[in-house]
């Protein structure tokens, strides 16, 4: 007989729960656990790295003080994503009244300037970036990443087989 | 070629490199990592229906007089609950709502439990058995008394109050002898936990007209069975020891008062386990006599026990209380921490600032831990409790929903926890039971850091930050080995 600790990807639910109360431990590990992911998340929608860096330390002094709101520990992750996303697009509103980026994904398109998605895949459009790292580097599911750019799964897969393949293109030409 | 794995490993180092610090939260207290991780719980069917008692269990809709006129162990209906129990084993099934209310128990009653039947001598206190016995007598009495239990417990109703005391009856489980795989061995013992719940109605106690809907509540929430049978100590040992799971052998001794009219029981049973290697030293350490160490006694004295010795040279922690200090021994899954007063305290002066540790500041430290073998069996008056919880009302008029209070007006008269405790090289081992009767009426650089638990200390079992245990051991009374 073998055991298997339930995890949220690379968190323990028990370090889950202990986040929602309050558990210093616990704190940290969802931290470390979600750091990456978080800033990976608001650093793709706000392009100026000091600005991305206040909504980073924003957003897990957030979603401390609101954890209560959080109904159990499995939806701890997308209640952090969502805080990331919707405390950068605020940012974004506020900062740009012209923008709209009620569509994510569309928006991605129009943020041709963002450095940092540049910066990681040299090859690839920021909205292709986007869904690589979450796939690739999050283990983010095709339905979870539609659920995330409010697009359909079929459009991620999409975006995901032309990434796949200037990926390979192009790493191919740079070997 | 494209290689997926390292395009991963690449991106990933990628985004870390980019991915900016943030100090206060790097600077917070890890959680140790150093358990031996294990299968948990494994719920099997125990056998019922010892001859001092029938036992008679009441699942779904069976009705009152149907139950209660039947015979047999109702084994069948047994082992449906704890298949039920077995799809909710793990820690991670109970909802922060439940866990919150019953850390709300633990925390209105340990430590006045503790102080309010401190007499210079060792006990200890289970809020798992107490929490669910008081839910019990609450959920069969009326409404005003509900209503301020679930204030006291921040709960909205008394659903809530039921569903964690379900979320914690499966969170212990019920277990007996269970596999685990340890590195590449498969091993066998009877380790485990849990938790066995029982209503006492006497053959004379008169009940309202229609009680099965609140019986089928016990059943599904509660999962206990119902026994119809004069409620006295004889009877009720004998309980205990039918229910209890193999393994769990030494057990306290009830002692009630006779003459009852209904009576809730919580039993609730835990036991771990060093790793293998690990016990194997210390029993050779306690057979040797080679770990024997002074321990001060309150009265000034000492006397030769056994210690534990457990260094931890990585995730070590101390946490700095006022006027004491805190560090924690990981049994199996469980964990110990030890609240060991600073030299010169006296521990009945710190009843009222240990066990509440969230917010003290601690560091790390390469830990050697010497911890004291103990035996502990303790009992418990629970009633001075009853103020904190909102329940004085119960003194006067209780079960209300369950007894005929125009024939027989109902009261609660006792409430006691007895339990025995022990701490050896074989691990952690606790049986408890309460009785609430109603009668008419990496490399590093750390310090290192001797913590040893060598006088009157405080203690605190927990599995995955839930309070399973508090104790007090002033004279750690653990015979020595005899040879």
């Amino acid at each position: 007989m073998k055991g298997k600790k339930a995890t949220l990807n690379n968190l323990s639910l028990a370090s889950a729960q202990g986040f929602l109360r309050g558990e210093e431990g616990a704190i940290k590990e969802v931290y470390l656990a979600y750091r990456q992911l978080l800033y990976f998340i608001i650093a793709s929608i706000v392009s100026n790295p000091e600005d991305a860096k206040d909504i980073y330390q924003e957003t897990f002094v957030s979603a401390l003080a609101h954890r209560e709101d959080v109904k159990s520990p499995k939806d701890l992750k997308w209640y952090l994503v969502s805080t990331a996303k919707n405390l950068a697009l605020n940012y974004v509103k506020k900062r740009d009244a012209l923008i709209d980026p009620s569509d994510l994904l569309d928006y991605y398109g129009q943020e041709e300037s963002n450095g940092y998605l540049e910066e990681l895949n040299a090859f690839l459009k920021p909205k292709e970036s986007v869904v690589v790292t979450l796939k690739i580097a999050y283990g983010f599911t095709n339905k979870e990443i539609g659920r995330y750019l409010n697009v359909s799964e079929r459009s991620v897969a999409a975006l995901y087989r032309e990434a796949l393949i200037k990926l390979k293109k192009g790493i191919s030409a740079h070997v | 070629m494209f290689n997926k794995k390292k395009y991963q490993k690449e991106l990933q180092a990628k985004l870390e490199a980019s991915t900016p610090k943030i100090e206060a939260y790097e600077a917070l207290p890890a959680t140790p990592k150093n358990r031996v991780v294990h299968p948990w719980l494994k719920p099997v069917m125990f056998g019922l229906g010892g001859a001092a008692v029938v036992a008679l269990s009441v699942s779904g809709g069976l009705a009152i007089a149907k139950a209660l006129q039947s015979s047999g162990s109702g084994q069948n209906a047994l082992t449906g609950r704890l298949n039920e129990r077995k799809a909710k084993v793990a820690l991670s099934d109970i909802s922060a709502t439940s866990s919150a209310i019953y850390t709300r128990f633990a925390d209105l009653t340990a430590t006045s439990l503790l102080k309010a039947n401190y007499q210079e001598a060792s006990l200890a206190y289970s809020p798992v058995d107490a929490f669910i016995a008081f839910s019990m007598e609450i959920y069969a009495s009326n409404d005003t008394v509900q209503a301020s239990y679930c204030t006291a417990l921040g709960a909205k109703n008394m659903g809530e109050i039921n569903t964690a005391a379900k979320e914690i009856a499966c969170f212990l489980g019920a277990s007996e002898n269970r596999q685990y795989r340890y590195n590449d061995e498969i091993l066998t013992g009877d380790y485990g936990a849990a938790n066995i719940n029982s209503l006492w109605l006497d053959p004379k106690t008169p009940l309202v007209s229609d009680p099965s809907e609140l019986l089928k509540g016990f059943s599904d929430n509660y999962y206990a069975d119902v026994y119809k049978a004069e409620i006295n100590s004889d009877n009720l040992n004998a309980w205990l020891s039918e229910v209890a799971p193999s393994g769990f052998n030494d057990l306290p001794k009830l002692e009630i008062p006779s003459g009852g009219n209904a009576a809730m029981v919580s039993s609730t049973f835990l036991k771990d386990h060093f790793a293998p290697e690990k016990e194997q030293r210390y029993q050779n350490q306690y057979q040797s006599g080679n770990h024997r160490y002074s321990y001060a006694l309150p009265n000034g004295n000492t006397r030769l026990v056994d210690y534990l010795d457990y260094y931890d040279e990585t995730s070590g922690y101390v946490f700095n209380g006022d006027g004491y200090h805190v560090t924690s021994l990981p049994v199996g899954l469980l964990g110990i921490s030890y609240y060991l007063p600073d030299e010169g305290n006296d521990i009945a002066s710190l009843f009222d600032r240990v066990f509440l540790t969230s917010g003290l500041q601690g560091s790390h430290y390469k830990l050697s831990l010497e911890a004291p073998y103990f035996s502990i069996t303790s009992d418990l008056d629970l009633l001075s409790a009853l103020p904190n919880l909102g329940a004085s009302s119960l003194r006067n008029s209780s079960l209300e929903k369950l007894v005929d209070s125009s024939k027989e007006p109902t009261a609660l008269v006792s409430a006691k926890q007895s339990s025995v405790l022990k701490l050896d090289y074989e691990g952690f081992y606790a049986a408890s039971a309460t009785v609430l009767v109603n009668a008419g009426a990496a490399e590093n650089n750390y310090p290192v850091y001797d913590f040893k638990v060598d006088r009157p200390h405080f203690f605190k079992v927990t599995r995955d930050g839930l309070p399973l245990y508090y104790g007090v051991v002033v004279d750690p009374s653990y015979p020595a080995y005899q040879g």
